[in-house]
């Protein structure tokens, strides 16, 4: 293992305490009744990396039927009720609440060098009404299920016939547990920053927090009352997504999309706010473009809003919308564009070591530069008619989602979980875990774009053998194998490291930010006495460099 | 039908519309951006990774560079006058795919769950559809049920078929050929099956074949047989199996035709040919017990000929 | 001080102040992410009523506007009691203003409490009338006997042809079927343009009341909710949590009580008067 590992001297401030949050209490009740945001966060990562295992095992049975044409393993209802159950909770389930409330939960509050964050009770509600909204589309799918795709377009939705209204409001409350969230990180974030801790001294993780936590407020009471309206269409009967009864079934693709495309940047702003951390933790080197690093996410948060028509060019609407839409979808690319730009400046000059954290990093620079390039396709009017709902849709999506937010969540969690757990996993085995996936992951969706191009449409359960997208298929199908691999290497190494681990220091990468300040794991209540901040999170140390993260004093231990 | 998506280009299928060419080009543009980006940043990535490795020559930074304004406003600026470029091009590209000519020839198109119906101006209609080559045709979409979407990836076109408001789309055929057709937007169970084929013909051909009937019975051919190719061709397959006790979406017709059944409002009735005619034309009328009330009506459709002919071929089925 | 509990604010705070200020910030945010649920269906309100705009004039006309102008007063009454109440607490120095705080809250309750009273009165009428949403609408003749006096009146015209036993029966098939060809009944009975509209209208009267339903059914679960954050307040205003320090529950639930208020301002005009 690199040197970067051993506890470096300057940072060690006096011994270390035997009680620390994990500890401080025992029993069931004391986790599933805490307030301490570290708990709740650790509560969260928990149940997100069981609902990624059921959405993956649910790709790779989406994959496995899709191997030969006809059926493989299933029939085409159970395939349109797996590939949607497998949309749904990707989505609501792992990558919305992934790193916001799981790592978010627990790194902002100490990033910020406070004990909690603003309303703790509330953030544990959040997360019993997660865990209620979770047990809903569970029970719901072994109740029969739902087969309109993640987007519950109408009138197939309101008219088939299947679990939808309880589908959508289990979504409804996830809706309000992410709300919640969201309400509580803004707060957290004007009110708790310790002293010193000003706007331009914040991480840009908790920038990017911050910029995600707005949309989650302005963008999901609209998805709230979005499904609330299908509910009713479908127990009331109200009509207005049904043509027959004199409604605009295009109109519920407005609602939809008008919470939806933002949330994409709900997915992506955290995962690039953990990007800023890992790139320059490990090149040493200070982040290039702070600023615009920190104003492109409030950028990408506002344009956000003004862009959903593109998901609906072939429609219907009228070609003025089209022009509208397609012209802001370009303008939302730039500031996602200076990101990734300045993070590959930020290397220069570094020293850079290849840990773990930092090749999971490197894997989002690369996957997400290709996935956010290949939406410019979407976004242009001409090429979408052409690709819009076939695989090259779908490799697009994968792309920004897996590539870039899920590659960003890992990276995260191998960062943060010495600080989580205070052990150390193994360094060679965390490695060759997110080569395999990288490896794995461009195996599995790179032939996407190209059959996606040549016209493979979505969602569907069949293709002719002599259409020619079979070959790409089985590629793909391979590549999620590699995928499932490179999960279950990166699986056991973390859960060994749990009982066989190394004792972590507390700074063991010699980071800057204040989280490394408190020892691993912290203690309960963060820090013995709110640190005072005095400098930016990335001073690493070239010649003048102080000697504690953001130079900030205190006494702890 | 020969496979249509194996030739083209490494990206696209052929081109066998006038308006693919620009689409393609355009896309071609974007794919060029693309790998001029990807390959700056992967470039840069690589190379500052093997260049400045954290060695014990190199423990620490070499330089503390916060920021150029210069050159982030250099990669803000160029990627937006890119980006303002292809947004022209692609706007222009999507008119031009959009709005038909003046002298474009009119097909109407049904779209239901899990097939479609093309009706010419002589009052034909076809299950596939046939288009002559070398003219204009203007499709005018409409959906009895759900949201369906017309997609023939030769042609570069798309567009989804709404319930309730009529959307349109249009090409010109470029020479004789079969494309195929998809449904892409998702209809239920057989989303995938909904694919049909564009018969691109002559125009002599068109004329021609239009003038005899696109779908009437091949010369000789026994009604039964025509029945069991009309089965597949209008979807029944879809939600009707052949097996004994078979059950889909709807009951098989193994046996059907003298069948003796109850509906679900208690009344019993025999399959005769009055019966099969109005479960075809008016299937809510009498709903089969057990099962839901969801098959479509294929009046628009189904003519003298081919009933008669479906009909036959239910005959066979014992 | 002696007659006032001191507030002590929670662990992970410095002190009052920062907590007080937390609270309101949260309170704000909460306060926007309920006006956006409410504008996603004042967007389904915009849509309807520009699809249907002759339907909605007819529609509404059903609606109640005495009803609907006495619960504007006193909702708007209750709103200035509540804000009376937050000030007796930001100006009680020692307590002595505690049954004060109590009186208004409480006269604020019952304010809503009425409200509800005259919303149940109205909506009985509804349901008497067969004013209601989707299916439950065609279930009821009556329904459409309204409206159509309704068309009678707001466009003067005849509509004696809509009355025959055939339009009635046709409309009856047309939703048992459950068809999507939502053209069908038109093109079966009409004639003439202004014939087709008027069938329009009484077709789809429903949407109208689906909108109403849905906009005051949201609206009084708000009410409902209000009303017992205030109760909880008072509570707590009878245990004399309450001064001049220490406000913060009656401050907020106030606000959402103006905020419950602020949507009846809006829903009103639009519903009854447009
Ligand atoms: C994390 C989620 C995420 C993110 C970040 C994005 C980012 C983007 N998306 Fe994507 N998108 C999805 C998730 C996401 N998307 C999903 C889930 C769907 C499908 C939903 C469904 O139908 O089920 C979808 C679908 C989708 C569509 C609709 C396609 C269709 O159905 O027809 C479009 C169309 O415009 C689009 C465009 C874009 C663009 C332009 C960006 C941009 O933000 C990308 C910006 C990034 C870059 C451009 C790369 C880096 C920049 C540079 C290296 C600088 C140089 C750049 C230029 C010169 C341009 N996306
Ligand atoms: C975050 C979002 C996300 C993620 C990560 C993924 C991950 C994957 N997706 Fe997903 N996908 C969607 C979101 C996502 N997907 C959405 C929104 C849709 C659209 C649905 C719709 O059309 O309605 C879709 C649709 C979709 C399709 C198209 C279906 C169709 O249109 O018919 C396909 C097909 O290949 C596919 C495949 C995969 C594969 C192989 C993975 C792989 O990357 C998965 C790899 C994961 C594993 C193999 C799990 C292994 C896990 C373990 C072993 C345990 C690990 C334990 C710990 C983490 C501790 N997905
Ligand atoms: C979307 C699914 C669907 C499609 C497509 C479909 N049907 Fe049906 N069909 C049903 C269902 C469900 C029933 C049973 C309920 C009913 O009677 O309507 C049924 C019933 C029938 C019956 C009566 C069966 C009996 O046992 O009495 C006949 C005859 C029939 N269909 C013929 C056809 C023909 C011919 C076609 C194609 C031209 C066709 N159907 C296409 C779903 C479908
Ligand atoms: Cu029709 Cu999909
Ligand atoms: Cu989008």
């Amino acid at each position: 293992m690199s040197s970067n590992t051993q506890a470096n001297p300057e940072y060690q401030l006096g011994e270390k305490e035997s009680t620390n949050y994990i500890n401080a209490s025992k029993g069931l009740m004391s986790w599933l009744f805490t307030i301490d945001h570290k708990r709740i966060g650790l509560m969260y990562l928990f149940t997100i990396m069981g609902t990624f295992a059921l959405g993956g095992f649910l790709a790779l049975a989406v994959r496995l039927e899709l191997f030969t044409p006809g059926q493989t393993i299933m029939g085409p209802d159970a395939y349109n009720r797996v590939f949607t159950l497998h949309g749904l909770v990707m989505v609501f389930l792992f990558i919305i609440p992934g790193i916001p409330a799981a790592l978010g939960n627990f790194v902002m509050p100490l990033m910020l060098g406070a004990k909690d964050v603003a309303f703790p009770k509330l953030n544990l509600a959040s997360f019993h009404i997660y865990v209620i909204g979770t047990v809903m589309a569970l029970y719901t799918t072994l109740d029969g299920g739902v087969d309109t795709g993640w987007t519950f377009y109408t009138p197939y939705s309101s008219t088939i016939d299947s679990q939808v209204v309880m589908m959508t409001m289990s979504a409804f409350v996830l809706g309000f547990s992410s709300i919640f969230t969201g309400l509580n990180f803004v707060v957290t974030i004007h009110k708790m920053r310790a002293p010193g801790m000003t706007w331009d001294r914040l991480p840009l993780f908790v920038w990017a927090l911050y910029a995600t936590a707005i949309i989650q407020v302005m963008a999901t009471p609209v998805l709230g009352i979005t499904l609330l309206l299908l509910a009713m269409e479908r127990v009331m009967g109200i009509g207005i997504f049904d043509p027959a009864l004199g409604g605009d079934p295009v109109l519920f693709q407005h609602f939809f999309w008008f919470y939806s495309h933002p949330a994409v940047y709900i997915m992506i702003l955290p995962g690039m706010g953990v990007m800023s951390e890992l790139i320059t933790t490990f090149s040493r080197k200070r982040i290039f473009g702070y600023r615009a690093i920190a104003l492109s996410s409030i950028a990408i948060a506002v344009i956000s809003f003004l862009v959903w028509g593109h998901h609906m060019f072939v429609s219907g609407q009228s070609a003025y919308a089209g022009m509208v839409f397609s012209f802001l979808t370009f303008l939302v690319a730039i500031p996602s564009g200076i990101k990734i730009i300045n993070w590959s400046t930020t290397l220069y000059k570094g020293a850079i070591s290849l840990d773990a954290p930092m090749v999971w990093a490197l894997s989002f620079l690369i996957l997400f530069t290709i996935g956010g390039l290949t939406g410019i396709f979407l976004g242009a009017l001409g090429t979408d008619i052409h690709l819009h709902d076939t695989y090259f849709v779908v490799a697009h999506f994968h792309y920004v989602m897996m590539g870039g937010t899920a590659m960003a969540f890992f990276g995260g969690m191998h960062y943060w979980w010495p600080k989580m757990f205070g052990k150390m996993y193994n360094e060679f085995a965390a490695r060759l875990a997110a080569w395999t996936v990288f490896v794995g992951f461009n195996v599995t969706f790179f032939p996407q774009f190209i059959m996606g191009s040549r016209g493979m449409p979505r969602r569907y359960y069949d293709y002719l053998p002599e259409s020619g997208y079979q070959i790409f298929h089985q590629i793909s199908t391979v590549g999620s194998w590699i995928l499932l691999l490179g999960m279950l290497i990166m699986a056991v190494n973390l859960f060994s490291s749990l009982k066989n681990g190394k004792e972590a220091s507390s700074n063991p990468w010699e980071a800057r930010s204040l989280e490394w300040l408190t020892q691993s794991p912290p203690i309960e209540h963060n820090f013995h006495e709110i640190p005072t901040v005095v400098e930016g999170p990335y001073e690493f140390p070239i010649a003048t460099a102080t000697a504690t993260p953001q130079g900030a004093e205190s006494s702890d231990p | 039908m020969e496979s249509t998506t194996q030739t083209g280009s490494f990206w696209m299928p052929p081109q066998a519309s006038t308006t693919a060419a620009e689409v393609d080009s355009l896309f071609d543009f974007i794919m060029d951006l693309n790998y001029i980006f990807f390959a700056i940043i992967f470039a840069m990535t690589v190379y500052f990774v093997v260049k400045y490795q954290k060695t014990d020559e190199n423990p620490i930074a070499t330089s503390d560079l916060s920021h150029n304004t210069v050159w982030e406003g250099l990669w803000t600026f160029i990627p937006l006058v890119l980006c303002l470029i292809v947004f022209v091009w692609g706007f222009r590209v999507f008119l031009n795919n959009t709005v038909a000519p003046d002298n474009a020839m009119e097909i109407n198109v049904t779209a239901q769950k899990w097939s479609w119906s093309f009706k010419y101006d002589d009052g034909q209609t076809t299950s596939d559809l046939y288009a002559p080559a070398g003219q204009p045709v203007k499709l005018i979409l409409k959906s009895k049920d759900v949201l369906h979407s017309f997609y023939v990836p030769d042609f570069r076109i798309k567009s989804d078929v709404v319930p309730g408001r009529y959307t349109t789309v249009w090409f010109e055929a470029m020479k004789p050929g079969d494309h195929r057709i998809f449904c892409t937007e998702y209809c239920g169970r057989q989303h995938s099956g909904m694919y049909r084929t564009v018969h691109v013909l002559s125009a002599e051909d068109f004329a021609k074949k239009k003038s005899d009937g696109f779908e009437g019975r091949p010369e000789g051919q026994d009604p039964a047989v025509w029945g069991k190719q009309l089965y597949s061709k209008y979807g029944c397959n879809a939600c009707h199996g052949l097996e004994e006790g078979e059950v889909k979406v709807g009951p098989s017709f193994y046996g059907i035709y003298g069948r003796k059944g109850e509906t679900a409002d208690g009344q019993s009735y025999v399959a005769n040919e009055e019966y099969i005619r109005e479960s075809i034309m008016e299937p809510m009328a009498k709903i089969v017990k057990g099962y839901a009330p969801a098959m479509p009506s294929f009046k628009d459709q189904i003519g003298g000929d081919q009933m008669d002919a479906i009909i036959a071929f239910m005959k066979t089925l014992k | 001080m002696s007659t006032i509990i001191t507030h002590e604010h929670a662990h992970h705070f410095y002190d009052n102040e920062q907590q007080a200020s937390s609270a309101k910030l949260g309170m704000w945010l909460f306060l926007v992410t309920e006006v956006l649920l409410f504008s996603g269906l004042f967007v389904a309100y915009t849509v309807v009523k520009s699809l249907h705009p002759e339907m909605w004039r007819v529609a509404s006309s059903q609606l109640d506007w005495v009803m609907g102008s006495v619960n504007t007063l006193v909702l708007i009454t209750s709103s200035w009691t509540v804000a009376l109440a937050v000030r007796a607490a930001q100006t009680n120095e020692k307590g002595e203003k505690n049954s004060q705080i109590v009186g208004l809250l409480a006269f604020t309750i019952l304010c809503a409490f009425g409200f509800l009273i005259v919303k149940y009165f109205e909506y009985s009428h509804k349901i008497h009338d067969g004013l209601l949403w989707g299916k439950s609408y065609f279930n009821h003749p009556e329904a459409i006997e309204h409206l159509k006096e309704g068309i009678k009146q707001t466009f003067s015209m005849d509509v004696t042809a809509l009355s025959s036993p055939e339009f009635l029966a046709g409309l009856k098939a047309h939703t048992a079927a459950g068809t999507h060809d939502g053209q069908h009944l038109i093109h079966h009975y009409a004639s003439t343009v202004t014939y087709a509209d008027t069938l329009m209208t009484v077709e789809q009267g429903h949407l109208f009341f689906g909108v109403y339903f849905l906009l005051t059914g949201l609206h009084g679960i708000h009410v409902v909710i209000g009303m017992s954050v205030l109760a909880w307040v008072l509570v707590l205003a009878q245990k004399g949590r309450f001064y001049k320090d220490y406000y913060t529950p009656v401050e907020l639930g106030g606000l959402y009580w103006h905020l419950v208020d602020l949507i009846w301002i809006y829903l009103f005009p639009l519903l009854y008067l447009v």
